[in-house]
């Protein structure tokens, strides 16, 4: 009976918005013409940096924050005590690894600098980061990039904290939040960028472990 | 430019604490005196020069973010400054060490989301500031650490985020029909189509999920009766009405143009007094005093929809009775549910009728309890009668008798399961239980949250005038 009620309401659903997609006109009145007027001020020339390091610097800030909440939410419920010690042991895997570790790392570098004016930026290099340390984790590399140590810690949160000095510096400079300054802005935006990459690799990498740890507790 | 420190101050602290966590108690109370500082400061600004916008980046819409401040969004964000502070002296004592590692950091991201969603003017930022401060409120529900917490905390995950996607699709589809995602902009542009329809119902449909009202408010009492006593205080004092703030914001500037007050009207109103029956019913035959308040929010959330649909009737007064009930409730359960973490740290449980002479044990609790439950109950001079005496006066000016005659009745209820609470904390039970001390912090917290849900009472024409700094309803008093 919910079954069939839930069905109903889905196939409602589903009806009433592709009818409302269907009839939108046919040209979006999208503002890629506002932004490709305004790309000479920004800095950089791919659109989407554009978009997402200057013009809305704003949302992806809050964006850092929310990635940062998750984090810090999956630490509050798993207490993670010791590293997660769930090692893949293959001699293949620790070769692979030792080979393919250095060019996912140039790789993400590669990324985080083109994004500027293609494809790319700190999201993909971040992603990037975070696989390579999985991938040296999976291996049983030696190596530790969790919380308990302060220095990890300011990592994790790099980001956030260059987002922050930025956004007084702009403060200061302009009584505007997170307005780059044209001729400097170029420079804000890799540091920012730069710094983002580090914070979203770790995050990621830690999500990862804290997954694993806690299957671990449950057996 | 003192409204960006609101959002930045609160994240700073929110990381240092993080970094240092041996210091993060101090860093969090001094973050949360300074954004009280701040707000002063906004509010003696917005005396000055009245509503502004400032412009993040130096775009301006339609290219880049404004934040906006008016009367509204500096009732709200001292609203939350005030809970923020308050509720963090009272959680200063009440987590253990273990817990609040991690408290400081998530709930000071958590205000630093409500100040911002409180600035916003942009309905994509609105969705990122709802994302933050849903996974926030998630976390910090299942940092109690029972079963019925994750549970709790894992249906509340589901339920907003269904609601962010149903609004996030709204967002997309008004963003294709009319190439913003700035509220002004959109005002100018939106016109009765088939998108905008639509836009309004995934949208009002994800929020109410988010506010909980009647047929939605399925997931609320288990999330907001397990969690810790300092979260359920904010989760019902200020994050449920974060979405209904949405709502207000959505509604006065995109949705009334559209000519689709009619049958939402109708429809808020009815399940606004589902919800207010049905609430007080439930909350009157519950055994646990947590489930109780939770109830009883699910009823107060009915009285503020009831006031939305009124004042989408072109009724203004409901507009002032609205922002009202939400200040008023907020002070009064979130003093209630500091209460009840009282009561469960004093016995280890919060079975009403195994309350034992509180009201001789713990003679401050038990007043703020009873303070709080007049504000609630709405008997006079307290804040929750103004907000109710302009709800009922709407009711009357508008001759629906229907509302008139729920208002009273959910207020005769009310009264029902405050006093049934208040009669068993002068009893005493036949067993004796043991009994763990109370820090005199975290009695006189709730005490003065209570105290002030009932000054607010007395403050109501200073607070009318702050509230109306930038008209906020402009646009529906044009309307004829």
């Amino acid at each position: 009976m919910t079954r069939f009620f839930v069905v109903i309401v889905v196939s409602l659903l589903f009806i009433g918005v592709s009818y409302a997609i269907l009839s939108l006109p046919q040209q979006a009145q999208g503002l890629s013409q506002a932004v490709y007027t305004e790309m000479g001020k920004s800095g950089v020339s791919n659109p989407v940096t554009a978009v997402l390091m200057n013009f809305r610097a704003y949302d992806t800030l809050l964006e850092m924050a929310v990635l940062f909440v998750a984090l810090i939410g999956v630490y509050s419920l798993s207490y993670i005590k010791k590293e997660a010690n769930l090692r893949l042991q293959s001699s293949v895997l620790q070769r692979l690894g030792g080979i393919l570790v250095p060019f996912l790392l140039l790789l993400s570098v590669y990324l985080l600098w083109v994004g500027a004016h293609a494809s790319g930026g700190a999201f993909q290099a971040g992603s990037m980061v975070s696989a390579s340390a999985i991938l040296m984790f999976l291996s049983g590399w030696k190596f530790s990039l969790f919380p308990q140590h302060t220095f990890v810690r300011l990592l994790l949160s790099l980001s956030l904290i260059v987002f922050l000095f930025i956004a007084i510096l702009t403060l200061y400079m302009s009584k505007e939040l997170l307005l780059l300054p044209v001729k400097e802005a170029s420079y804000f935006i890799f540091i920012l960028e730069a710094a983002a990459t580090v914070s979203i690799g770790i995050t990621l990498f830690n999500l990862f472990v804290a997954i694993f740890s806690q299957q671990k507790e449950k057996k | 430019m003192i409204e960006v420190f609101l959002i930045l101050l609160p994240f700073f602290g929110g990381i240092l604490s993080f970094i240092i966590p041996k210091f993060n108690k101090v860093i969090g109370l001094g973050t949360f005196v300074l954004t009280l500082f701040f707000v002063f400061g906004l509010g003696l600004q917005l005396l000055d020069k009245g509503s502004y916008y400032h412009f993040i980046g130096g775009w301006d819409a339609p290219l880049g973010i404004n934040l906006y401040v008016d009367g509204l969004s500096l009732v709200m964000l001292g609203l939350t400054s005030v809970m923020g502070l308050s509720l963090s002296i009272y959680a200063k004592k009440y987590f253990i060490c273990k817990q609040s590692l991690w408290f400081w950091t998530i709930w000071l991201f958590m205000i630093a989301g409500l100040n911002a969603l409180f600035l916003s003017q942009d309905i994509f930022n609105f969705y990122v500031t709802l994302e933050l401060i849903g996974l926030s409120s998630v976390a910090l529900t299942a940092l109690s650490d029972t079963k019925e917490a994750l549970t709790g905390a894992m249906r509340y995950l589901l339920i907003t985020l269904l609601g962010s996607l149903f609004y996030l699709l709204g967002v997309a589809l008004l963003y294709h029909g009319f190439g913003s995602v700035d509220i002004v902009i959109l005002s100018k542009k939106i016109e009765s189509i088939p998108v905008a329809w639509a836009a309004l119902g995934l949208m009002s449909i994800g929020l109410l999920l988010k506010s909980a009202l009647f047929p939605f408010h399925f997931w609320l009492p288990l999330a907001h009766s397990s969690a810790p006593a300092p979260i359920s205080a904010i989760l019902s004092a200020v994050i449920i009405k974060a979405s209904l703030y949405i709502q207000l914001r959505l509604w006065s500037s995109l949705f009334i143009p559209l000519g689709a007050d009619l049958y939402f009207e109708v429809l808020f109103a009815f399940f606004g007094s589902l919800a207010v029956i049905w609430g007080s019913i439930k909350a009157l035959v519950q055994t646990r005093l947590k489930m109780l308040i939770a109830y009883s929010t699910v009823a107060q959330v009915g009285y503020l929809f009831i006031a939305f649909s009124l004042a989408l009737g072109g009724i203004s007064i409901a507009w002032s009775a609205l922002v009202y009930l939400i200040l008023s409730h907020a002070l009064a359960k979130s003093a209630m549910f500091l209460v009840a973490g009282n009561l469960l740290h004093f016995h280890g449980h919060d079975r009403i009728i195994d309350l034992d002479r509180i009201a001789q044990r713990l003679p401050l609790s038990t007043t703020a309890f009873a303070l709080a439950g007049v504000s609630i109950i709405g008997l006079p001079l307290s804040g929750g009668f103004i907000g109710k005496w302009f709800l009922l006066e709407a009711s009357i000016t508008k001759s629906n008798w229907v509302i008139t005659c729920t208002i009273l009745l959910g207020g005769l209820l009310a009264t029902g399961y405050v006093f049934k609470v208040l009669g068993f904390t002068f009893t005493k039970t036949a067993f004796s239980q043991e009994t763990k001390n109370i820090s005199l912090s975290m009695e006189l917290i709730p005490l003065s949250l209570a105290i002030m849900a009932i000054a607010l009472g007395f403050f109501a024409t200073p607070l009318f005038s702050l509230m109306e700094i930038g008209n906020p309803f402009f646009i529906i008093r044009v309307q004829p």
